[in-house]
Formats: structure tokens, sequence, C-alpha cells
């Protein structure tokens, strides 16, 4: 009876959860050490009162984008460091070593490693930016549902968590990234590993289709006067792309987690083999999401670079209509690739040849992106500040990575190189160049609007030598161990192969990428310490051509002290050449108006906690737990709509005017 | 200005400099060592090496002149240098229409290329006639592999033998969770999966022994699913099977294959005799009825 009453209380849950080897035991205890500290200087400045008003119940999108970026960066350094360690793996298990590390805890390693860095370092650094940049940009104040966005943020911090409590209570999947059936099934995964993955994702997965709905909806419809849909800067129109892309995508990815649970709690049977499931069902439904998600990730990069070319080039972006169709055309596209992630799985040889060639048209419109942005920089007047140095890197490699991209999509020749290391080169090729490159040169080309003062341009440079050099020296070899006939996700190989040595260079490229990240936060570091000879004044530091340069930096709470109006695709730009009158001009017809602002509010972070422990308490089966913390989230989102207290608070316009900069001391000669 | 130019031209000469030491350490190192994708000895392999080749040249029509634009550009519109600053050229539909349509052209003349290869390689398509074949079922275990050969009524384990140009008729299946049969040398690879059939046709062009591995996680012995494949003369082949048929005293039978299929991590050769040729499909229909070898759970 007291056994019963235990397992449905506390589900699978016992003192036997804490890890046992070395080597989770120290990331375990550093975690925890590094939080408790944290939690430390948080009392000792006396700081808890603020994090709380200003920071954990925060509506405004510029914070939240900062909150966004903070866990990206944080997660960078938790997936590098599993980087680090498969790198350490592969090179020590050799011939009669068998490594480092045990094969379950390497296996463990790279799952998380792929979970985390796309799931928490690109999604988080594509929503930071996002949020940071969009509303700006389209000359809004805030985002249609500020409530959901906080929601959002907090669903996405949740699903981190959850992946994270793996370390030090239970373990984590070992199945890879994605966790193909039937290895993830009950069978032959049994415990919580599949089942934290399976929640992280479904957490951080809802958080990220309500953020989709979010921008798709801002973008749509709280445009300011003149900003017609052809005039959006090309950054708004990734973000629009690839936000559709989520809302169509993302649902696919929450029932197929939802499937994947049900066959691993209720023994229902969806992708078992035995009793009729079918694991080619979650193959493709996996990449039905897995695939639009790519782009997902890569069109707001490719956003990013074509607001930073033409800046630095001192041109507008060459052929705007043009990459509008391109990039409508990959989002259509995006959906119609999925099965060549699995040609080797007996599809017949019309269906491989189909999807084949699908996946090369997608190189059309993608070729004339890099044409175009090239084409931007003919006869420009080309300042070579380090997003540009970013710029360079990402068209050098990605090029390349296309290459290998159409080497794979012939189905003939993906037998050859599918799953091998070749593979991993590639995706790594595309995602490093494509959104951690795009989402650097974003950060430091956006970090003076939002925080107020530039970073360190010789230290940027360094990171980027760093993350460049590295990143050939650490691919490059894999490309060549492809050929060699090496898989991926190896624990182990027989030294009479002759692959150590490109292992030890891969190795070598991985500590040279590791120190470009020590000296990006160094660099942050540092330049916070001497903002005060950084600090940008005029509001436009790098001679900008869009909407958000016009506004001064930091950005006040309220974005615009007046609603923007504006006539063409550069309205600053064109303002301080004199063609056209300042975007945030204010005369006797466009006076100062009231501002009215959404209030704090806690429910997008109790929501996000709710959402934690229904993970925790599914992935322990500790099911009385987590319906009822489902039930709190829904009665707050319930209270939220229906309640009828103000929340907003008003800007009275007397307090703004001479806030917002008149038309004279904008314009900046 | 003059100074400026000059420490950029210091750095891109050892930029350069570098790069082609790096090139050539790699080289040296590279011709040292076995490449199984670039070297093939199979029929597929040998088809699919031509085609890569193919696919790299005709890429390099892009790769080319996006490089030689990006650093031509960068150098001579870079700011203190004497290049044409037109600050208002936006648009040409002219220059659009070309850099659309070549790289359309670009990519008909692959999907042209892509629909014949891929019906030419599929590793389902017989690379000889009948009479020329020798039928393997294969069969991931966790972590081992079983290799049948039902007209010869043999069966071993961890090593694959067969014959030089004849074609090798793989059927494909998993005890387990999904893996991938790769020989590079020989062929690409096919998952092996539960409950299904999968096939891969195979061609060797010369005698030899050729790395063969699982190329799918399945599990914690999933790196140890290496097998050497062993390619002999039609006669030799004939001559192992006999031997191998008068040598092998288990009878590989439900029960027996039961107790092979229990996981472990295991490099050993065993030979079995098998008396049942239906064997294979029966491991089939056992893993679809849910009948598979339990597993031990943790």
């Amino acid at each position: 009876m007291h056994l019963l009453i235990a397992n449905i209380l506390l589900g699978r849950f016992s003192t036997h959860v804490l890890p046992s080897d070395p080597m989770t035991t120290i990331a375990f205890i550093s975690m925890i050490a590094i939080l408790l500290i944290a939690a430390g200087i948080v009392t000792r400045l006396k700081r808890w009162n603020w994090l709380w008003k200003e920071w954990i119940t925060t509506v405004d999108p510029k914070r939240i984008g900062v909150m966004y970026l903070i866990v990206s960066m944080l997660m960078l350094i938790r997936g590098g460091s599993d980087a680090i360690l498969i790198r350490a793996q592969q090179l020590t298990g050799v011939g009669a070593s068998s490594g480092i590390m045990p094969t379950a805890t390497f296996q463990q390693i790279f799952s998380a490693h792929g979970t985390i860095m796309i799931f928490f370092v690109a999604m988080g650094f594509l929503f930071g930016i996002v949020n940071l940049v969009v509303p700006m940009q389209i000359g809004a104040r805030d985002v249609a549902f500020p409530v959901m966005n906080a929601a959002s943020f907090w669903l996405f911090f949740a699903g981190m968590a959850i992946a994270n409590t793996s370390l030090g209570i239970g373990f984590f999947s070992a199945a890879g990234w994605l966790s193909y059936p039937p290895l993830s099934e009950l069978r032959f995964s049994p415990g919580v590993g599949v089942d934290y993955w399976i929640w992280s994702l479904q957490i951080a997965g809802i958080g990220s289709m309500l953020s989709g709905i979010n921008f798709v909806v801002t973008i749509l419809r709280m445009r300011c006067p003149g900003m017609k849909l052809m005039r959006m800067p090309m950054f708004v129109w990734s973000v629009l792309c690839s936000m559709t892309l989520v809302m169509f995508a993302f649902p696919i990815l929450t029932v197929t987690l939802a499937l994947l649970f049900l066959d691993r709690s209720l023994g229902t049977h969806f992708f078992t083999i035995g009793g009729g499931g079918n694991m080619m069902m979650y193959v493709n439904l996996i990449w039905a999401w897995g695939h639009p998600e790519v782009y997902i990730l890569v069109m707001p990069g490719f956003g990013i670079f074509s607001e930073v070319v033409a800046t630095f080039s001192r041109k507008p972006l060459f052929g705007y209509t043009s990459m509008v169709a391109a990039l409508g055309a990959i989002t259509i596209l995006a959906y119609t690739v999925w099965v060549h992630h699995f040609f080797t799985m007996g599809a017949g040889t019309d269906v491989n040849a189909v999807f084949g060639i699908a996946t090369m048209i997608i190189s059309i419109p993608t070729g004339v992106k890099i044409f175009n942005w090239l084409a931007t920089m003919y006869r420009g007047r080309i300042h070579f500040a380090s997003p540009m140095y970013f710029f360079m890197g990402f068209v050098v490699l990605f090029t390349l990575g296309g290459v290998t991209g159409v080497i794979l999509a012939v189905p003939g020749l993906d037998y050859q190189l599918h799953n091998s290391l070749f593979l991993v080169a590639h995706f790594h090729t595309m995602i490093v160049s494509g959104v951690l490159f795009a989402d650097f040169a974003g950060l430091i080309y956006w970090f003076p609007k939002i925080f107020g003062f530039t970073l360190s341009e010789k230290w940027l440079k360094r990171s980027f030598w760093c993350w460049f050099v590295g990143f050939i020296l650490a691919f490059a070899p894999l490309y060549v161990l492809g050929f060699m006939g090496v898989t991926r996700r190896m624990s182990h190989y027989a030294a009479s192969t002759g692959w150590q040595p490109l292992f030890a260079v891969a190795a070598a490229g991985t500590a040279i990428i590791a120190v470009g990240v020590a000296i990006q936060v160094g660099l942050f570091v540092g330049s916070v310490r001497t903002r005060h000879a950084r600090r940008d004044l005029t509001g436009d530091p790098w001679n900008g051509r869009t909407l958000e340069w016009a506004l001064p930096s930091p950005v006040p709470a309220y974005t615009f002290a007046i609603t923007p109006v504006v006539h063409s695709r550069d309205p600053f730009w064109e303002a301080k050449e004199g063609r056209e009158p300042d975007p945030l001009q204010v005369t006797a017809t466009h006076p100062y108006d009231d501002i009215m602002l959404p209030m704090n509010t806690p429910t997008g972070f109790f929501i996000g906690m709710g959402g934690f422990l229904v993970g925790f308490s599914m992935v322990w089966h500790m099911y009385w737990l987590g319906a009822l913390a489902a039930i709190l989230c829904i009665v707050m989102l319930v209270h939220r709509t229906s309640s009828t207290d103000d929340s907003e608070y008003v800007i009275p316009k007397e307090l703004l005017t001479g806030t917002g900069r008149s038309a004279k001391g904008g314009v900046a000669a | 200005m003059g100074h400026k130019r000059g420490i950029l031209g210091v750095r891109i000469v050892s930029i350069a400099v570098l790069s082609l030491g790096g090139v050539y350490l790699s080289y040296r190192y590279l011709s040292s060592v076995s490449i199984p994708v670039l070297e093939p000895k199979g029929r597929v392999a040998l088809e699919q090496y031509h085609l890569l080749l193919f696919a790299v040249i005709l890429s390099l029509f892009v790769v080319i002149p996006v490089f030689a634009m990006l650093f031509g550009f960068a150098l001579r519109y870079r700011e203190g240098s004497h290049g044409r600053y037109e600050p208002r050229q936006a648009s040409s539909t002219r220059v659009e229409l070309v850099w659309w349509g070549i790289p359309a052209l670009l990519i008909l003349v692959l999907s042209i290329v892509t629909w014949t290869s891929t019906n030419a390689l599929d590793p389902y398509r017989p690379l000889a006639p009948a009479s020329h074949t020798v039928t393997v079922d294969a069969v991931s275990l966790d972590w081992q592999w079983l290799f049948i050969y039902p007209a010869e009524h043999i069966a071993l384990t961890n090593r694959l033998v067969i014959p030089a140009h004849e074609n090798i008729s793989l059927h494909i299946t998993s005890d387990g969770p999904m893996n991938g049969l790769w020989i590079p040398q020989l062929a690409g690879q096919i998952m092996a999966m539960p409950g299904m059939e999968t096939q891969l046709n195979i061609l060797a062009n010369s005698n030899g022994t050729f790395e063969g591995l699982s190329s799918n996680i399945s599990g914690v012995g999933f790196s140890s699913m290496t097998f050497p494949t062993h390619v002999v003369s039609q006669s030799e082949f004939r001559s192992w099977a006999a031997s191998t048929r008068n040598r092998a005293r288990t009878p590989l039978t439900m029960p027996s294959f039961t107790e092979l299929a229990k996981p472990r991590i295991d490099h050993a050769v065993q030979y079995y005799s098998v008396p049942e040729s239906k064997l294979f499909q029966q491991i089939i229909m056992n893993v679809m009825k849910g009948e598979g070898v339990p597993r031990v759970t943790a």
C-alpha cells in the first residue's frame, strides 16, 4: 500500500537518480556552483527585487530579447563544452584505449550537444535578435501579444532548464538529437533519458510556436504609417518567412513528440516495431518539422547579412524584389525536401530522385541571394567593421557548404556519404556560417542600439579569426574522414585505420574555437568596463539606413517617442541625404501623443515555471503533478485573458516633449 | 594610406603562405593513408566516385565566380581604395536574370544527371543476371552482424565472404534498432530496419579485404559493429562455402538465433549451418509481431 502511494506520488523518482560517473558529476557540481555564485552576487548587490521587477516580469521585447541572448550565450558554452568532450573522446578512443569516458556518457553528450545547440543556442539567438530588432525596424513600440511573448521566453527557458536538469537528476537521451525509434522506444531506451529529451523540446517548442504566431501578427499588423510590405527591411522579410515556417512546422514537432511519449508511457504503438507501429512514420514526421527548421534558423541569418552588407557597403541592398522572391521560394520549397534526410531507408528511385532535385532547386534562390549581396558590394564604399568579417567568412564557408550539400542531395552519392562525418561537417558548415556567424554579426551590429555603447572592434576581429580558422581546422578533417568511411556518433575505432591524426587536427580546431568564445566573453566584459569611453552618442554608429538608427542609443522603454512615418526602404538614409523628411519628425500636424505600454506582469514567468513542472513531472511519471501544473497554466491564461484590470500604463505626451529627437537634431551630418 | 596598403599586402601574403603550407601538409598526409570512398573497388562505388567528380566540377562554375567576386569586390571597393562609388545603384533586371538563370541551368543539368544516376545506382537493381548472383541475408543484431547464405545453407557472424565479379544480392533487416550496412569501397549504405526488408546489390571488381560497418546508431555497442568483407575468386568462394557447411556444427534455427541475438558486444566469427531457408523471413515476422528477442531493462 505504501509502495503504491509512493508510486503514484513519486512516479519513478527515487534516490538513485544522482549521476554516477565522474564526468557528469563534475559537470553537475560546476553547474550548481555557477547558479549559487550568481544567486550570491544578486543577494550581495541586493538586486533580487530589481531582477523581479525589471526583468523577470518584463513584457518589453527589448528586455526579453536580452534575456534570450544571455541564455543562448550560456548554452553556447554548455554545448561547446559538449563539443570539446566529443572531440576528446574521438581523439582518445583508439585501439586498446576506450577513451576518456564510457560509451553511454559519450552518447548522452552528443545527443545533448545537438539538442542544445539547435534549440537553445541557434533558436535562442534567433528569437533574441528578432525581439530586439523587429519592432524597431517596423516602427512599432511593442509586439502584438506582449504577455504571450514573455510566456514564450519563459517556456524556452523552462525547456532549457529541463534539458540541463537531466545532468544532475537522472540522465539524458543517448539516442541522438532526433531520437529515431525504435532506439528511442522504451524497449531499447528504458529510463528517463529520452523522456527528458521529449519534454525539453516539447515545452520549448510550444514557446517557439507562440513566438512564431506573435511575430507574424506583429509584422503584418503593427507596421508604422508608410511601411508597406515592399518597404520593410530585408531582415523583417526574412523573419516573416521564418516565423511562417515556425507556425506550420512546430505543430508537427509537438504532435510527433507527444506520440513518442505515448508509446513510451502508455504503451501505444505509433512507432514501435511490433504491434503495428512504424518507425518510418516518425522519421517522416520529424523531418517534416526538421527540414523547415533549418530554414527557420538560416533565413533570419540571410536577413541580418542583408542589413549588414547594405550598411557597410554604403549602398542600398541590391535586387530587393529578387531577395523577397528568393525568401518566398525558400519558404515554400522548405516543405518539399524532407525525404533527403533518409534516401538510404529503402525509398524507390523515383521518390529519391524527385526529392533530390527539389533539394537542388533550393540552391537557386540561395545562390541568387549570394549574388545580390556581392552586387551590393559592387561599386560600394565598403567599411570593414567586424560584422563584415563575419559576412566574408559566411560567404566562403556557406558556398563550400552548399557544394557539399548539392553532393549529398544526389541520392546516388548520398548512399556513400549519409551518416558519415562528411554529413556532420556539411551541416555544421551551413549552421555555423549561416546561423551563428549571422547572429554574431547581428549582435555586434545592433549591440550599441540596445546597450548604448559599442564593443571592442579589435577583439571582435580576433574572435572572428579564431572562429574562422578554428572552424576550418575542426571541420575540414571531418570531410576527409567521411570519405574514409567514418560514421557519425562513433565512440571507438581501431588504431590501424589511421584516423587519429585527423581527429587530432579537428580537436585543435575545436580548441581554437573555444579561444574565440573566451575572447567573445572577455571582450564583452571588457567593453562593459570601458563603456563610458565607447558610448554611442549619435544613435547611428555605423551610418545606418533603416528606421532603428534614427532612434537614440540606448533605446528608451517606449522605443519611439513619436509614431514614425516612412516613405522608402531606407528612410533614415534618405533623410540623412536630405531627400526625405526625418521619419521621426515632430510637426504641428504630427505632434507627440500619449503612449500606452503594457504593464509588467509575472504571468509569463509563472506559465514558464508551470511548463517546467509539467515537463519534469511527466519525465518522472508523476502524472498528478504534471496535470496539476498544466491546469494551473490554463487557469493563469484564462485569468489573464478575462481580467478587466488595466493592463496598460500611459506615458503622457507632456513628458515626451523634447525627448524624441527633433528633425534637425536627428539628422546627423 | 601607403602604410595601410603595406599591412594588407603582408597579411594577404602570410595568409596565402600559411594556407599553401596547410594544403601541402594535408596532401602529404592524405597520400599516405587509405580513403575508401575515393578508392572504389566495386562497380557501384566506382560509378559513385565518377558522379562525385562530376558534381564537384559542376559546382566549381558557381564557387569560382563567387570567390572571385567576393575577394575582388572586397579589395576594389573597400574604403580608401579607388573603386567607383555608385551609392544609389540598387537593381538591374538584366543582371538579376543572369543569376537566376545560370544557377537554374546548372541545376537543370544536375537534375538530369540526378535522375539518370539515381536509377543507375539504385541499390535494389541487380548488377548481373540471376545465374551470376549470390544471395546473402544480412541481419543486424545488438551488436553484431549475422550473414545468412540461404542457397549455400550456411551462416556466419561478423564477417562477410563474397565472390568477385558476381552480383551479391543483400537482403537486409534488423533484429534490434535501426542500423546501416555500409562497405564504402564496394557500394553505398542502406539501412537495416526491424520488421522490414531493404536490399543492396554489390559487385566487387577485385579480390581483397574491405572494411564494413554500421552507419546508424543503435545503442552502446554500435561502434564495434564493424566487419571485414573478404572478396575472393568464384572458385575460392564455392570451396569456402562447402568447407564451412561441413565444418559448422551448430544449426541456425529460431532457438539458436534467439540465443545469438541477445545483446552483446562480440567480434567473434561463428559459423552455422542453416537447415531452414526461410529463417530470414521468420526473423522479420517475429519482429513485426513484437516477438523479437526480449531486452534487459535497466
